[in-house]
């Protein structure tokens, strides 16, 4: 048997890459809390196989087929529920960049030194369920892991993270709850509306137009229940409330995977779930999507604007960077989808280094304040260029892959949604403007003397920071590494969505 | 022949509660043979279960077993079992073992005599078999006078609710001359024998169901619970918080016939049924509302199971048989979160000397396997998958999706997950974001066999709930 046949077919890859993680936290439950070295080197090993394994897959993964590594068990066979896994070229990308970017963070997490043990087994079940919502097709199975992410994550910033973490944790877990149990009787209500009564989410999509007989109530009503929780995740407009707080209160590595796939896990949801599923839901919501990612791309860069604390500023960031990839989604081209997946990669790269980055500056100075810094450029070469670096590749300079995305985004927009596309470009603006802000009071002019002892970036940081400068240069520079994968893919679901609406 | 069949377990919990009524008289010091003799009739009754269930359904007038008594029956014993491994743990239970053990042993068979009535005689016989032993056992441990005073208002509500029972069961007669549920139409017989209960029969069938609602803590008649629960000692708690509650929803949803027959429900329950959704909608929010304030561990998983109660009210709503299953699920998962919740709040209890919410400080830095275990309880006890309380809101939820009409209690039951997961995640704040506690577990007492039990609990909510087929054949298929 070659090794080709052994990953696409024989063995459960998807599986392998999800579980890996898990029997790894199980692992480090079992070791005594005090070998702190011995916890690490295992969580990074599992985590690392995971990372491996997903790139294995990413080397036999055939962008020009639709689902791939298929796995179909039954499950709890009395409620239709099968264990059903699989990757196109949407989840794929997804599914690298969560075990890239929970690889990186559980580098940056080796400088954590409280409780060390609780937080390296939250952090890889945090891979685990992350992993699960983009690979599974079965409703029951997404939704299991959709609500598995909040455990962890609910640890996580609850009990590393910052001055108000107890208050951010519940209310994120909260918030996200609120959004996600709606989810759960939407999805409830899909399966008695389906004949046969299923949970697949492919058979369901296919059903789209028996789905709609069940009337016009049920298909908006359906359509809110996914809405709500994905528009949290994302979050789109007015429900991004809960994300400043969670960002800013978690530990660096918690806000890099808050940023870098949690929020993903709503595009993902929002393509997955609502365009294709719900077509006559989707022709009522589509323009306010439209003005709900104009009002993020906007009132997020102006926050962005007007926060003081760089951990702020970022992930005000993230919710304008969000607004462009709900514009590409409004867009219903492929063109725009294409953009939008592309920019929530992007987008986990770059804020995911942002983070690290602030993290860098936090540890050392234990403030995150703008003003309170000055000339770190001569002080500090090396973070202050990583730092340019990825405020330039945020901010879309040409070159770099933010760049990429959201000239795809906004092109796919223009054609259906000429003025807010237009009107939307002002984001773009206000971006550029505090990101510079940020490089000019921070890196340039006079040292100020209190930070004249300030070291530059040590060897852990580097290897956090570095492989996501990189791909960030590489994904600006020859973007089709990326857009190859999942072109195909987006194509057809654009020309589906776009067939019902 | 088939009386013997369908009553054997009740008569083997019953003898061995007799027997180990003449140990405790005789040779009160027989702590160890008292508790065997309580654990092989517990055994033994299990194994007459099972082993009844090869034979087909035996039925007499009165009398007769279906699936899901089955399921509702192996509840009872299981919860029984898990019960007494608690008592074992529990030193405030040092005088009269064998009677609180052959109490235990009433009650339980009082519990699965329910199970099976089809005669509203039966009914009230089996339910004062239960709220006797109970009321006796809430009273076990009357060192304060608040103990006292929880128990006096237990035994006063059980009297009062029991007489409401009883007279709404003299109406039915009245009304009809019948007693049994066969011949009353009930349990989804045709509409047209059903109307001949009349509007008298109605509202005995009402004042049975409040009744209900009174052993199964549905508000508004749930106000004895909280002061209840922290009076008794807190294994039987446990066991109140559960078994009683679960049998009295199982016959209750029997009673509304949903499970019998397929034919679809009675007129009965069709006008009972807006009642019922409202009844669960107020449950779920009183029961949540009022926990959210609580300070002390028992009360607070008082208020909990009542809104617990809440939710598994919803299944017998809808009138299909997913929604009896739904019910028997979420009580098998209720069975193994609550008590595993309430065996961890015993060990804390022990080991920290105090039933404070703030005993619990800093659990998972002195304990983390215990805190985690508490942690899994409380999120299946919230739904949050992929522990077996996802499961159990699961059925309960399709079920009332089901039946269409109700989909709104569905929304108010998610909104509630919401507010529940809040308290939950109160106890959770407390055993890992505080400082520990100063006191820890005194070397000397060892809890084996309590916190063999928590994990023992703890296997089953995640295993079941990640892996359900095996518990789904057991009791449904």
């Amino acid at each position: 048997m070659s090794f080709e046949t052994l990953v696409t077919s024989s063995l459960p890859i998807l599986s392998l890459i999800t579980f890996l993680p898990l029997i790894g936290a199980l692992v480090i439950l079992i070791v005594d809390q005090t070998k702190v070295k011995t916890i690490q080197k295992i969580g990074l090993a599992f985590s690392g196989s995971a990372l491996l394994v997903s790139a294995i897959a990413l080397i036999y993964f055939d962008p020009s087929r639709q689902f791939q590594f298929v796995e179909d068990y039954a499950w709890i066979p009395a409620l239709s529920v099968r264990y059903l896994m699989g990757a196109d070229g949407l989840s794929m990308p997804f599914v690298v960049l969560t075990t890239l970017l929970t690889f990186v963070s559980l580098i940056a997490s080796l400088s954590i030194e409280n409780r060390v043990k609780e937080y390296w087994f939250w952090f890889l079940l945090l891979e685990t369920g992350m992993l699960g919502v983009f690979e599974s097709l079965d409703f029951f199975l997404f939704y299991v892991f959709w609500e598995i992410t909040l455990v962890p994550m609910y640890f996580l910033i609850g009990v590393w993270g910052g001055p108000k973490k107890e208050y951010a944790a519940t209310k994120f877990f909260l918030y996200t709850l609120f959004g996600s149990v709606f989810m759960l009787l939407s999805i409830i209500g899909l399966y008695f509306a389906s004949t046969p009564h299923t949970l697949n989410m492919l058979e369901l999509t296919a059903q789209r137009n028996e789905l709609l007989k069940m009337g016009m109530t049920f298909q908006v009503l359906v359509f809110l229940g996914f809405y709500l929780a994905f528009a949290i995740k994302v979050p789109l407009f007015p429900f991004h409330t809960w994300l400043p707080l969670a960002h800013v209160e978690a530990p660096t590595a918690v806000s890099v995977i808050l940023a870098g796939v949690l929020l993903k896990m709503g595009g993902y949801g929002l393509m997955r779930v609502n365009l294709p599923m719900f077509p006559e839901a989707t022709k009522l919501f589509i323009f306010p999507l439209v003005v709900i990612s104009f009002i993020n791309i906007v009132y997020g860069a102006l926050c962005a604007l007007a926060q003081k604390d760089m951990k702020r500023m970022v992930a005000y960031s993230s919710v304008n960077h969000m607004g462009y990839v709900g514009l590409g989604l409004a867009s219903l081209t492929a063109t725009g989808f294409n953009g939008a997946v592309f920019q929530m990669v992007n987008h986990g790269i770059i804020t995911g280094s942002l983070f690290l980055l602030v993290g860098v500056i936090y540890d050392r100075a234990h403030t995150r304040d703008i003003d309170a810094f000055g000339g770190l450029g001569a002080k500090t070469p090396m973070f202050a260029g990583i730092m340019t670096l990825a405020c330039m590749a945020s901010l879309g300079l040409p070159g770099l892959a933010g760049f990429v995305s959201e000239f795809l985004c906004f092109l796919g927009a223009f054609g259906p949604w000429k003025i807010w596309t237009g009107l939307s470009v002002a984001g773009i603006l206000v971006t550029a403007g505090f990101f510079l802000r940020m490089i000019q009071k921070v890196f340039l002019g006079p040292l100020n003397e209190k930070w004249a002892g300030l070291t530059d970036m040590n060897a852990r940081e580097y290897a956090a920071v570095l492989p996501l400068a990189a791909l960030t240069v590489i994904l600006g520079v020859y973007p089709r590494w990326g857009l190859d994968l999942m072109n195909d893919t987006l194509t057809a679901l654009a020309a589906f969505v776009k067939s019902g609406v | 022949m088939d009386l013997v069949k369908l009553l054997g377990a009740e008569v083997i919990l019953g003898a061995a509660g007799l027997i180990l009524l003449t140990i405790d008289f005789c040779w009160p010091r027989r702590r160890a043979l008292m508790t065997g003799v309580s654990y092989m009739a517990a055994i033994a009754a299990l194994a007459v279960l099972v082993g009844a269930l090869s034979h087909e359904a035996a039925a007499s007038a009165f009398l007769s077993t279906d699936a899901l008594t089955f399921g509702f029956s192996l509840l009872v014993i299981l919860g029984t079992m898990i019960t007494l491994a608690l008592s074992q743990e529990d030193p405030t239970i040092d005088r009269h073992w064998g009677s609180y053990l052959a109490l235990l042993l009433f009650a339980s068979a009082g519990g699965l005599l329910l199970l099976k009535a089809r005669d509203f005689v039966y009914v009230f016989l089996s339910l004062e078999l239960i709220s006797i032993a109970s009321f006796i056992l809430v009273a076990f441990d009357r060192k304060e006078l608040w103990m006292i005073e929880g128990a006096l208002k237990y035994f006063l509500v059980g009297a009062f609710s029991s007489a409401i029972g009883l007279y709404g069961i003299s109406l039915i007669y009245a009304a009809t001359g019948q007693t049994s549920f066969d011949a009353l139409g009930l349990m989804g017989l045709s509409s047209a024998r059903a109307s001949s209960i009349g509007w008298i029969g109605l509202g005995g069938l009402l004042m049975v169901l409040v009744s209900f609602c009174f052993k199964a803590s549905i508000a508004p008649f749930h106000f004895w619970v909280p002061d209840a629960y922290q009076a008794a000692p807190t294994p039987f708690t446990a066991y109140l918080s559960v078994v009683p509650k679960v049998v009295a929803l199982g016959i209750f949803s029997v009673l509304l016939s949903f499970s019998a027959s397929n034919m679809g429900p009675s007129i009965q329950a069709a006008s009972l049924a807006p009642i019922i959704a409202v009844l669960a909608c107020l449950t779920m929010t009183i029961g949540n509302l009022s926990a959210i304030h609580q300070t002390d561990l028992k009360r607070f998983l008082a208020y909990s199971s009542i809104a617990q109660a809440g939710y598994m009210l919803i299944g017998v709503l809808s009138a299909s048989r997913l929604g009896g299953s739904s019910i028997l699920v979420y009580g098998f998962g209720y069975l193994l979160m609550n008590f595993g919740a309430f065996a961890v709040v015993q060990w804390v209890a022990r080991a920290r000397g105090s039933y404070e919410i703030s005993s619990m400080s800093g659990l998972a830095q002195t304990h983390f396997p215990m805190a985690l275990a508490m942690a899994c309880f409380l999120l299946s006890l919230a739904g949050i998958p992929p522990f077996i309380g996802f499961l159990g809101k699961y059925y309960v939820f399709a079920s009332v999706i089901e039946s269409q009409w109700a989909w709104w209690v569905a929304v108010v039951a998610v909104l509630n997950s919401v507010i529940s997961v809040y308290y939950y995640l109160r106890i959770v704040y407390y055993m890992f974001f505080s400082d520990p506690f100063g006191r820890t577990v005194s070397k000397e007492v060892s809890m084996a066999l309590l916190s063999s039990t928590v994990f023992l609990l703890l296997a089953g909510t995640v295993a079941f709930g990640v892996y359900p087929r095996p518990l789904l054949r057991l009791l449904i298929e």
